[in-house]
């Protein structure tokens, strides 16, 4: 038996010679031929704002796969549309924190201005207009992005700004690089962030001047193990939502005198956490720091192929790292190794690392049921390291100036300072930089706290995954992994959300679990099934229809699904649910009484 | 490998280290709940359904992907576990359309009977449902429902590791995911029709099966598949109580039946609905003798006074040598018998041809499809046949009859125009004397001076020989049709006629004489094959044809 062939091959070749090459080129660029899949999908989203089943046939000829593996990936990514999108694709955020800044009304103003609905594309083809659920921007709310790429602050001004500048061909400007002026820091230490005011931070000199690549430079004169030996003194802890010992993570990874395979490292910046955007800021200001925790980690780990899976909305700091990559590897620093960058498409179940090495292998991002783990089996079965970013970014530090340096700014089991994305209701929505165990109220104060004549209601401390504190449990609470646990929460990736009395908590818990449903990958039933299904519930009380057993069975419903579904996403319904109608029922209730 | 003991519900189970604990469960005879699973087609623990409590794991486990260990305390069926249980089911059901009664898959509907077994909730599902694709045509043989669809997986694994066509995938994602073919494609190989087994909900139906009868009404009898020489294991699903359901039809449909020595869990659609011809209206149903260009009609006891005695006149006659005898490996191996005791030992014909020819040949391939389209090949070589009792062929045999060597057929279930095409007329009208032994008419069976009806094989229990020499029974699930015997009856009636001893009345009598004194069936017992069969002394070690 042969697979069958739908008629869609037999028909001319898509492709010009030059984009043949191109896409043929993505083929060879990886150790496995489908991990240049994804990319090769984008080509060709990109240069027919779709991808037909012509163009699957040719993909899946070219890359050895079947016409259904190309296909599940093409209607499982966002990114990719089997109609055509717009040559200007733009892109709302309406998640938290830009739903707080008036994501809304900014659709409205788009749809009006291009006369279409949302998910529609216009007559003349320039425009498509989607909201979608995160851009990792929320210091930019309401953010939006043109073509992945990240424009601004969806204001009146910059709406009709940004479709003058496309209508006349051309994308609008960029915003300037956040950050520049960080708040004071009250004496406290700041270890990535504390040189954002130089402008040129980004390059390998400025780098240099602050002593980059000096823990690099000890590495190297360091065995694999007194590396991961440091680094396990020094208590990190994964800063993108777990929190598990870096060291020990390492440590798992077997030796290569027991099994000959080869062993990868990547960075996981595919950060798309609903309020956390502080990979992106520091990728963006601080690339060369990513580059050297990438050598460091490698060296640890043995690694024979170092990637960086960067979520595709990140073009900007996609472009940064290229050519921060570019100048160390000029600079001889990369000594012959590669750093190479692979993009996802858009989907936030990527950001698992389980599900992050099948995109990585060109696959629809369904996570992996461990054992085994990355580290024993990653990347097409080879050992593979997931580090989130920031947590890479401190290894240069810790071997710079010690482990016992980095342990003591924090508290015991964790060490050091997180990079805090702080956005919602606060002035200066931005990345913050605090020890561990810093105050909640000290990061708020740093963002410039609430606007005049708000109270606090409520804080979102980890990003929406993370169950929320109350205003004075928020008050109250210290910002590390076990303080955190303690209050019944995470510290997540570090994502704040501060939400003010204006707050509806009804319709802010109804965009989390919306955003949960919409980015459940479907593999699991519970989750496919009773994440939707949680959503529609609080989708019907916001219209009014709630009625008296809605909330005990929203509760049970995400019982229901805890603890029995594959991967963190789905065990992040319940909680937050329980969270929410646990802290503020009247407020629940009171929508029931209402209708 | 090393066994560890443990315990499910309290009982106590052995089982391998490491093997899944919700296969030693089922082992123990203690059914966990699942979809996703299926033991041919891996475990991806999708469906969730399979929860356990394990003693000392903080978590329930899915019993699909939980290795057994020594010590284990695993209960499938404490209040957690049946919480998580009924949990999953709710949420399985919260989209699925609930059409139970327009469904064919009722009555042997996994979210039906898991329900009542794990569900019993009251559903407080008041959202509207998430809607699909509903009666999409799939390919020849399959429908699909995308509503009803739990999205386990099953029937994409099989299209891919299986079958390798790959025509079905599971799109978009999240509450929007969809099993659908790819654009364009229909699910059109040789073994589409097993996703409709698998399928443990309504969402793959079966185009030549649904809406015929109710799955209730079936009956259903352990049997094999005698479309090839592989001999599936299947379970005939008859239609008595309501034959106007099924036209009069009697055999509704065939499904695999699970046999790790021959089939695994699978059959070719060539075999599955291959079933036409025995409540066809082309079956034989009455004995018939031509005379002097009329057809009479004879009773059993006319037919077993007469034609004997004719043969064996023409024998003493014409000399046996120009006697031609085509059996088929259709024929059980106690039909067989009876036929060496007939043609052989007693009547000493010239010319016995078993093996197929081009009527009996097609396709084949890597995975079940044998070229020979006939099931008991390698019984017929058991028995001596291309042995010590040397075959003819059709080639031999037409020459005879065109250079009058040859002065008498007969054929049992086959046609010699489907052989000779053109030829066969001229010579067949010099036959002195031509008998037709079959199940259906044939072209030959229209000029056959005798016409006998024997019983299909599903209404006459016996054993066959697969090509790997795997002998399995096949058990009567339906009377015999108007006046047709089994064949070994039939035989066995004109070796009595004849003088001979034929002390058999049952095809297991025969089966236990020949256990006795054939050596290739020496250590075989009836009730030894058991649900899997065994196999012939000489194939102990696979052979690669029976047919050789």
């Amino acid at each position: 038996m042969t697979p069958a062939q739908a008629p869609a091959a037999a028909k001319a070749s898509p492709f010009t010679a030059e984009q043949k090459a191109t896409l043929v080129a993505w083929t060879q660029r990886f150790p496995y031929p489908a991990m240049g899949l994804l990319e090769a999908l984008r080509e060709v989203q990109e240069w027919h704002h779709h991808v037909s089943l012509e163009d699957e046939a040719f993909i899946a000829g070219l890359f050895g796969v079947t016409l259904h593996h190309v296909h599940e990936v093409v209607t499982f990514y966002p990114f990719y549309t089997t109609k055509p999108a717009g040559t200007y694709r733009i892109d709302l955020c309406r998640n938290v924190s830009c739903h707080l800044a008036g994501a809304h009304d900014a659709a409205e103003r788009f749809k009006t201005k291009l006369g279409i609905d949302e998910g529609e594309r216009t007559s003349d083809g320039r425009f498509s207009f989607e909201e979608v659920e995160c851009l990792g921007a929320c210091d930019h709310a309401p953010a939006f992005a043109i073509n992945d790429e990240l424009i601004g602050a969806a204001t009146p001004e910059a709406i009709d700004g940004a479709l003058a500048s496309c209508r006349a061909g051309t994308l609008p400007d960029l915003p300037p690089l956040p950050a520049l002026k960080m708040a004071a820091s009250n004496g406290t230490a700041r270890i990535l962030t504390e040189h954002f005011d130089d402008p040129d931070l980004h390059t390998l000199a400025a780098y240099r001047k602050y002593g980059g690549y000096q823990g690099w430079e000890k590495a190297k004169t360091m065995s694999a193990v007194d590396i991961m030996g440091a680094v396990q003194q020094s208590n990190l802890r994964g800063l993108g939502g777990a929190g598990f010992p870096s060291g020990m993570k390492w440590a798992t990874v077997p030796s290569k005198k027991d099994r000959n395979v080869p062993h990868y490292l990547v960075a996981n910046a595919d950060e798309s956490e609903p309020g956390c955007f502080k990979d992106r800021v520091l990728m963006e200001r601080n690339p060369h720091a990513l580059i050297e925790g990438l050598l460091i980690s490698g060296k640890a780990i043995d690694a024979d192929g170092i990637y960086i899976f960067i979520r595709g909305e990140y073009a900007r700091a996609r472009r940064i790292l290229l050519a921060a990559i570019e100048e160390a590897k000029a600079a001889g620093i990369l000594e012959g190794k590669e750093i190479l960058i692979t993009r996802g498409a858009n989907a936030y179940i990527s950001g698992c690392d389980t599900a992050l090495l099948e995109t990585m292998e060109g696959k629809k991002a369904w996570p992996r049921q461990p054992p085994p783990f990355p580290t024993v089996s990653g990347v097409m079965g080879n050992p593979t390291v997931v580090n989130n970013v920031e947590t890479l970014m401190m290894t240069g530090p810790i071997l710079a100036k010690g482990a016992a340096w980095f342990a003591g700014l924090g508290v015991p089991k964790s060490g050091g300072t997180a990079v805090y994305s702080v956005s919602g209701h606060v002035r200066k929505a931005g990345v913050h930089e605090f020890p561990m165990g810093t105050p909640l109220k000290t990061i708020l104060d740093a963002a410039g706290g609430l606007n005049d004549g708000r109270t606090l209601k409520a804080v979102i401390p980890g990003g929406t995954s993370t169950p929320v504190l109350t205003a004075e449990q928020a008050l109250g609470a210290k910002m590390d992994f076990d303080s955190l646990r303690s209050l019944g929460t995470f510290l997540g990736a570090g994502g704040v959300i501060a939400l003010d009395d204006t707050t509806d908590m009804v319709e802010t818990l109804r965009i989390i679990e919306r955003f949960l449903a919409h980015e459940s990958c479907g593999q699991c039933t519970p989750c496919r099934e009773g994440s939707i299904w949680v959503a529609r519930v609080l989708g019907r009380m916001l219209e009014g229809k709630g009625d008296a057993g809605d909330l005990d069975n929203l509760l049970r419903m995400g019982d229901n699904i805890s603890g029995k579904v594959i991967c963190a996403l789905g065990e992040t319904v319940g909680p937050v649910a329980k969270s929410m109608i646990g802290k503020f029922r009247p407020e629940f209730e009171a929508r029931l009484k209402a209708s | 490998m090393k066994t560890v003991k443990f315990t499910i519900n309290g009982k106590p189970v052995e089982a391998k280290e490491n093997s899944l604990v919700i296969d030693a469960a089922r082992e123990a005879g203690i059914e966990v709940p699942h979809y996703c699973y299926h033991p041919a087609l891996g475990n991806p623990g999708v469906c969730r359904l399979c929860m356990v409590e394990v003693e000392g794991m903080p978590k329930l486990q899915v019993s699909c992907r939980l290795p057994a260990k020594e010590g284990m305390v695993v209960r499938s069926n404490s209040g957690p576990a049946r919480t998580a249980q009924a949990a999953s089911l709710e949420f399985h059901l919260a989209n699925h359309p609930l059409d139970c009664p327009v469904c064919d898959q009722a009555g042997e509907c996994y979210l039906q009977d898991y329900y009542m077994r794990f569900g019993g909730y009251t559903s407080t599902m008041r959202e509207d449902k998430v809607h699909k694709h509903k009666r999409l045509d799939i390919g020849p043989n399959v429908m699909l429902d995308s509503e009803r669809c739990i999205l386990c997986t099953r029937c994409v694994r099989f299209l891919d590791k299986v079958t390798k066509t790959s025509e079905l995938g599971i799109f978009n994602r999240g509450s929007r995911s969809e099993l659908l073919p790819y654009p364009g494609m229909s699910v059109d190989n040789p073994y589409s029709g097993n996703i409709t087994d698998i399928c443990p909900v309504g969402a793959l139906t079966d185009k030549n099966f649904r809406f015929k009868v109710r799955v209730w009404y079936l009956d259903r009898t352990p049997s094999i598949c005698t479309g090839c020489a592989r001999g599936c294991s299947v379970e005939v699903h008859t239609n008595t109580k309501r034959p106007w359901h099924t036209d009069g039809k009697r055999v509704a449909r065939l499904l695999p039946r699970h046999n790790p020595e021959v089939n695994d869990y699978w059959i070719c659609d060539e075999g599955r609905y291959g079933f036409d011809y025995i409540d066809a209206p082309t079956r034989l149903k009455a004995i018939s003798v031509m005379e002097n260009d009329k057809l009479r009609g004879l009773t059993w006891d006319e037919t077993v006074a007469a034609l004997p005695a004719e043969l064996s006149a023409l024998c003493a006659e014409k000399g046996s040598s120009g006697l031609a005898v085509v059996l088929s490996g259709t024929l059980s191996n106690e039909d067989l018998f009876a036929a060496r005791l007939l043609f052989v030992d007693t009547l000493k014909a010239g010319h016995l041809l078993v093996k197929t020819g081009p009527d009996q040949e097609g396709e084949e391939d890597a995975l079940l499809r044998r070229k020979e389209k006939v099931p008991n090949l390698r019984g017929a070589q058991a028995l001596g046949f291309g042995g010590r009792i040397q075959e003819s062929s059709w080639g031999n045999i037409l020459d005879g009859i065109t250079s009058g060597k040859i002065w008498g057929l007969y054929v049992v279930d086959r046609d010699p125009s489907a052989v000779w095409g053109e030829k066969a007329n001229g010579a067949l009208s010099r036959l002195r004397f031509s008998a037709y032994q079959g199940v259906n008419v044939t072209h030959f069976a229209d000029s056959a001076r005798w016409v006998l009806p024997s019983c299909a094989y599903v209404e006459e229990s016996g054993t066959f020989a697969n090509f790997q020499g795997h002998v399995q029974k096949a058990k009567a699930a339906l009377q015999p049709l108007g006046d047709a015997r089994p064949d070994w009856m039939i035989w066995g009636a004109f070796v009595r006629a004849l003088g001979g001893s034929f002390p058999f009345d049952s095809a297991r009598g025969i089966f236990t004489h020949l256990t006795e004194t054939e050596s290739e069936f020496k250590g075989l017992r009836w009730d030894g094959l058991g649900k899997d069969g065994v196999k012939l002394a000489g194939s102990r070690e696979p052979q690669t044809a029976g047919a050789a």
